[in-house]
This record gives structure tokens, sequence and C-alpha cells, in this order.
């Protein structure tokens, strides 16, 4: 559905986005992952089409998300932590306004949402808290039935229920053969929505898997304190936290696992999750030994 | 496109009846203000004049560009989105100018119906000339300016393109720009940048200082740029390298449309049953005198200009001012101005005029007349301009000036004796009044090199 091509950004002498190419499938909650200053967000805007790429191309059903005729609006919606409606008027004359050019748009689904999250749209965007305002632009972005969603760093600012609440709609949305693509630092909340996993570091694409697959490329360890073995020395193997009856538990990929004659007592029956994943890609070796 | 409108434009409307209500009140001060006081007139008309300029940033600043990111592709396509923004923009500058157009339109046709003599100020020509004249002066105007684009374009793409795409391209700019500061290479070389833009930007405030249009047209421009570099970059419609571009189409765009509305503001009507006062602020800000103005007019004015630099704008705008008639305004005694002013009228008088020496001797003599009997000597280096360029060789008049024997015209005479007349001569000037010349003040206007020797023989023998 959204096929990127080689696309380069820089930013003076920052290279934000390196040669980067990707081919989203389609009905899938694909998660974005990487540190601070990666390029995620850079990278969903220009899927969004909001910014274009140096080099490259970024297309949607075949079409360039750059053209200034772009034939498929409606069909990708995006939400972003800084997202601003300015208007000077309340959220429900804006929407009122704003849906009369939505092909897709859906009142019901609207006032659904606007009642289950019990927020009075009579009042003016700008009054709102930011967890409120954010949850606003999710509802809108939602009610207007897009068939992709770009989510940038949303759930961070939204409460927990509301975070619980819009993950499930956002499941629901999926299951309606629709795209969900989310960056979020909360890795953990995503482990049982998402379908698909993107690793981001250095500007280039590390991992791009479903994420029934992360089990299988990757392995979890776990060692008690007196426990010896070669595996824990090699660099690879990373540090994934500290266990209740304090064993620690590693991360490994599994074709550098295979060089090792591991016995099943260090293998953790538990599969390695998105964080864990995240923690392998994102630990250095020096922190991962002052762990240890 | 509906809900663009919609969205942005109708709160837009509101605050344009606003606008439109302040400026009916402004009007009607207008037109009552010869029944009112002064002060309180004029206070509420400047402020009408500070609301034009808020005109302007109301249709600058447009809730539309700051959701323009939200919008892209998710809502509207590019094409769109631009389509509306031409469409609300055009229609926003012709709201902002719908007041003023009115009266245009209104003193237009008022002007048909009556019978009152008007002066019509455009570039001098007649009455007749103003509708078919209009847009030729217009682009002899523009053409007059059209060297300067090529250096104003650089500078203003220096100034308004480069520092902001240096400081504020975008957010992720910003926050990765920390990183770029941190690379000495990138540091120089943006310094480096960063200088030559302020050089030009002073070497641009220079060039504004000189001249009101260009400061004005500066002002323009700099609010075009803005807007246009800050849509393009909301928009993020293009590559970095066609932004200059498309900055320079906007650049000579906005150049044509300014020269457009200065013509419009150089057609401003003035009624001669206006009083000289109005008249004559309207001229001096025009810039352009009527050549139907009297010289009795003309007369009134003279008296009424009070600033120097005034009077410099008005002499230079009716630079065929007769000669006599001027000459009998500066020396005029019940002419109350300052002596600077009056000098000032001489050196108009001083660039324009080449005098027979007969016309030398009678400016000379209203000279003297003027001020034998002050105390003061006043103004001594424009007299000395004036002595050195118009000749006299007449040494009965020389003589006929010593003769007058006063402190002014001792001056006069020494300063003719010393440039204009042979060696022989002066020496025989100043033995014959050896007297009752003071020796020092010979010295002061000869120089010491310079007096003749019979008289320095003189005084040392004295």
């Amino acid at each position: 559905m959204i096929k990127i091509q080689n696309i380069s950004k820089r930013y003076f002498d920052n290279t934000v986005i390196d040669n980067v190419s990707l081919d989203l499938p389609e009905g899938q909650f694909i998660t974005l992952l990487g540190p601070n200053g990666a390029g995620k967000s850079t990278l969903l805007r220009m899927m969004a089409g909001n910014e274009l790429p140096d080099k490259g191309n970024v297309l949607y059903k075949g079409t360039s998300l750059g053209r200034f005729n772009f034939p498929h609006v409606n069909e990708i919606g995006f939400v972003h932590e800084k997202i601003e409606y300015i208007s000077h008027c309340s959220v429900e004359k804006f929407v009122e306004r704003l849906k009369c050019d939505q092909k897709f748009w859906d009142q019901k689904y609207f006032d659904y949402l606007v009642d289950k999250r019990k927020l009075d749209i009579s009042k003016n965007y700008k009054t709102y808290s930011r967890g409120q305002k954010m949850q606003i632009a999710l509802i809108i972005n939602l009610a207007m039935r897009p068939k992709v969603l770009l989510l940038d760093e949303i759930t961070s600012v939204v409460d927990v229920y509301g975070r619980k609440f819009f993950l499930d709609e956002l499941r629901k949305f999926v299951d309606q053969k629709n795209t969900v693509i989310i960056t979020t630092n909360i890795v953990n909340e995503l482990e049982y929505y998402t379908d698909h996993l993107i690793i981001i570091k250095n500007s280039k694409v590390q991992l791009n898997l479903p994420v029934e697959n992360v089990g299988v490329e990757f392995k979890k360890l776990r060692k008690l304190h007196d426990q010896r073995h070669p595996v824990f020395e090699d660099e690879k193997c990373v540090w994934a936290g500290v266990n209740s009856d304090h064993s620690v538990s590693y991360i490994i990929e599994s074709s550098v696992a295979k060089k090792y004659n591991i016995n099943d007592e260090f293998y953790d029956r538990r599969q390695s999750t998105l964080e864990d994943v995240f923690i392998y890609y994102f630990t250095k070796r020096d922190e991962n030994e002052k762990s240890i | 496109m509906k809900s663009l409108f919609k969205l942005f434009f109708t709160p837009y409307i509101k605050v344009w009846f606003i606008y439109l209500l302040l400026h009916i009140g402004f009007f009607s001060v207008q037109a009552l203000q010869p029944h009112l006081n002064d002060a309180f007139a004029n206070a509420l008309l400047s402020l009408r004049s500070m609301f034009l300029a808020l005109g302007w940033l109301i249709f600058l600043v447009s809730t539309f560009s700051y959701n323009i990111s939200w919008m892209i592709n998710t809502h509207y396509s590019r094409a769109k989105l631009i389509v509306y923004y031409f469409l609300e923009q055009t229609v926003k500058i012709i709201l902002v100018f719908f007041p003023y157009l009115v009266i245009v339109i209104a003193g237009g046709l008022k002007r048909k119906k009556s019978n009152i003599d008007f002066s019509v100020i455009v570039n001098n020509i007649s009455d007749a000339e103003v509708n078919t004249s209009a847009v030729k002066n217009m682009f002899e105007f523009a053409s007059e300016f059209a060297w300067k684009l090529p250096l104003l374009l650089v500078a203003f793409l220096l100034i308004f393109y480069t520092i902001p795409l240096i400081v504020s391209q975008s957010r992720t700019a910003n926050t990765i720009n920390g990183v770029a500061w941190g690379n000495r290479k990138e540091k120089i070389k943006r310094g480096f940048i960063v200088a030559i833009s302020i050089l030009i930007g002073f070497q641009t405030i220079e060039v504004m200082s000189k001249s009101e249009f260009i400061s004005e047209f500066i002002f323009f421009i700099v609010f075009l740029m803005v807007s246009v570099y800050f849509i393009v970059n909301r928009f993020n419609l293009l590559r970095l390298k066609t932004h200059a571009v498309l900055l320079a189409v906007f650049f000579f765009m906005g150049m044509t449309y300014y020269s457009l509305m200065y013509m419009h503001q150089k057609s401003v009507i003035i009624s001669t049953k206006s009083s000289p006062e109005v008249r004559l602020d309207y001229y001096l800000g025009l810039e352009i005198l009527s050549p139907k103005v009297s010289e009795g007019l003309l007369e009134k004015f003279l008296v009424l200009i009070e600033d120097k630099d005034d009077l410099k704008k008005f002499l230079s705008i009716n630079p065929n001012f007769n000669f006599n008639f001027l000459l009998d305004h500066i020396f005029n005694k019940n002419n109350k101005h300052t002596i600077s002013h009056q000098w000032a009228l001489l050196e108009h008088v001083n660039t324009r005029e080449s005098f027979s020496e007969d016309k030398s001797k009678d400016l000379i003599g209203r000279i003297i007349q003027f001020n034998k009997n002050k105390k003061e000597i006043e103004s001594l280096f424009y007299l000395n301009k004036f002595i050195k360029k118009y000749k006299i060789s007449d040494t009965n008049y020389i003589d006929s000036i010593y003769q007058q024997k006063t402190k002014f015209t001792d001056f006069v005479a020494l300063k003719y004796t010393r440039h204009h007349l042979p060696k022989e001569q002066q020496s025989k000037f100043l033995m014959k009044y050896k007297g009752y010349l003071k020796p020092s003040r010979v010295v002061s206007v000869f120089g010491k090199d310079k007096v003749p020797k019979e008289y320095m023989d003189y005084i040392n023998r004295k």
C-alpha cells in the first residue's frame, strides 16, 4: 500500500533518513521504533506527504505523495504529537465545517467516540488540555475513516484508560483491513496490538519483520548470578532486565545464539518482547556491561 | 474547498466587518474634521493611518497557514490548498483595501458631478490626461527603479531567505541544528553567511534611510517575502533550491504591485477649497506640485513651511520658481523665518540660476540691505559661496560697498576685492581705506600670505 523507494532526507549536514526502502503491508498494525532523533517522525511526515524527501519517492497505491493533485486524499490520516487545529470556533462547529469535504466521514462513529470519551465538544479546541486535544485529533482522524492512519507519539499524552480505549479502537480499525503505522516510546503497551515491527537506527532501517517472527529471530536467555557461559560475554548478547527470581534476562539474535552450545537451562521460555528487541538495538555495549 | 472557505474564511469575514466598521468611523471623523478640534481629529486620523498597516496584518496572519501541516494529503491535495490560498489572499487584499476603493470611487463620482475646480496631481500632467496616462506613468515609475532591483533582490534573498533557512527551516531542523552547529567547518561557513547578510542588511538600511519610497517598498517586500517564505515552508511544496526562484518571482510581482499602489497614491485629488496648510501637507507628502498652484499660493506655502528639510523638498518639487519672486520672499522684512531658512532659499537660487553681473549686483544689494544693521553676521559660510560664484568686477560698485562702512559691508567688499579683482586693484582699495579698515579683518579675509605687499608694509610700519 505504502511503498518507500530509496528515500533520503538531510537537514544541512545531518542525514536523518539515509536511503531507506520499505514496502509496508496492508491491513497491519505497524509499530515503528527508534530512539529520539532516529528519524521516525520525519519518516512519518514523508509518508503523510507533509514533507518531501530530498531523494527517492514515497508512493501510496502507486501515486507519489508529493504529487500536487494527490488523488487519494481522505485515505490517509495523520496525527502527530504537536498537532494543532487552530480555529476560532468550537470543535463541534469545526468538525461540521471540516466534514463537508470528507468523502468517508462517519458521523455516527464520531458521536460514539466523543460519547465514550465523555468529551465536551462545544468548547474551542485551544481550551482543552494536551491529552484532550490529542484525543479529539484522534477521534477526528478515526471518523474520517481513512485507509491508513499515521500516528506519531500519540500515546505519551493520553491517560492510561484513554490509551487502552484508542488502542482497542485502532485494533478494530486494522481488523477492517486498514493500516496503522505508529511510533511510540511506550513500547510494552503495543505488544498486544502490533502485527509488524520496524526499527530505525542511524538513519537506516535495522529491522523489518512481522511480529510473529520476533520469537524466531531473537532468543531470550536467563542466567542466575553464579552461572557462567561464554555467550554472555558476546557483545551481541544484551542485558534485558532482572527477573523476580533475581535471574538476569538477555536477548540475542538466534543466528548468534546458534554459534554457542547453549544448554536449555539458559533459554528463557518466555518469547522475546518488543521491548526486548528495542533494548537489543539501542543498548550500548558499555551500558550493557555496567548493567551486568 | 468548500470546507476550507467555511473553516478559514468565514471567521476572517467577521474580523473584517469590525475592521470595516472602524473605517466607517474614521472616515466619518475625516468628513467632520473641519468642525472638530484639530488635535482630536488628527489623533484619530493618525490612528487610521496606523490601521492601514494593521489591515495588512489581518490578511497576512492566517489560521490557515498554521493548519496546513495536518491538511496536506490527509484532507486536501496540495493543488487544492494552493488554489484556496491564492483565492483567499486575493479576496483578503481586496477586502482590506475595500474602504479605500469606496472612497476613491465616491471621490471620482463627486468630482464628475460638481463644478469645483480641482488640481489633479499626476506627475504634473493636466486634468484631461489623467485617465489615459496613469498606466504609462506607472511603468515609467517602475523603470526608474529597475536598476536597483538586482541589488535589492540579492539583499532580500540573503536576509529573508538564507538566514531564516539557517535559523528556522523547520521544527525538525531546529532540533538537529544544535548538532550542525557543533561542526566547526559548518560554523565558520554559517558565520560567514550571517556576517555578509548583516553587512548587506546595514547597506539596505542605509539605502532605506535615503528614500521614503525605498523604505516603504522594502517594508512591503519584507511583509511579502516573510509571508511567502512562511507559507512555502509550511506547505513544504518545493525542494529548497527552488525556493529562491519562487521568491524572486514574488519579488518582481511585489514590485509591480507596489508601483501600482504608489501611482494610485500619487493620483490623489486635492481640492482647491482645502486650506493652504492641508494642500501643502499633501504636496509635500506626494512630492509633486500641481502646475495649477498660483504664485500667491506658493508665497503662502513658503511662509507656512517652517522645517528646513520641508523647504528643500518643496523647492526640489518646484524647480521653476521665478527668481525675483523668490528674492522678494527671501528679503521680505515681514518674513519671520530664521536666517538659515533664507540661506536655504538662496542656496537653491545658487544651484539653479546663472546670473549676469547686474543680477548678481541686485542679489548682493539685497543681502547687504538685509544684513547691514545686524550686530552679528550670520551664515558667513553661505555668503562665501555666493561671493565666489557671482562675479562683480565693477570697481565703482565695490567702492560703493566700502563706503557704506558697516561690519557686514566691510566683509562683503573685502571678499569681492580678494576674489574678483587683480592685485593692483586690491592694493588700491586697501590703501584707500587703510585708516578705516581693521588690519585683522583684512588678514582674516585675505590670509596672511595673500595680503598685498604694499598694505602689509603699511601694517608692519604701523
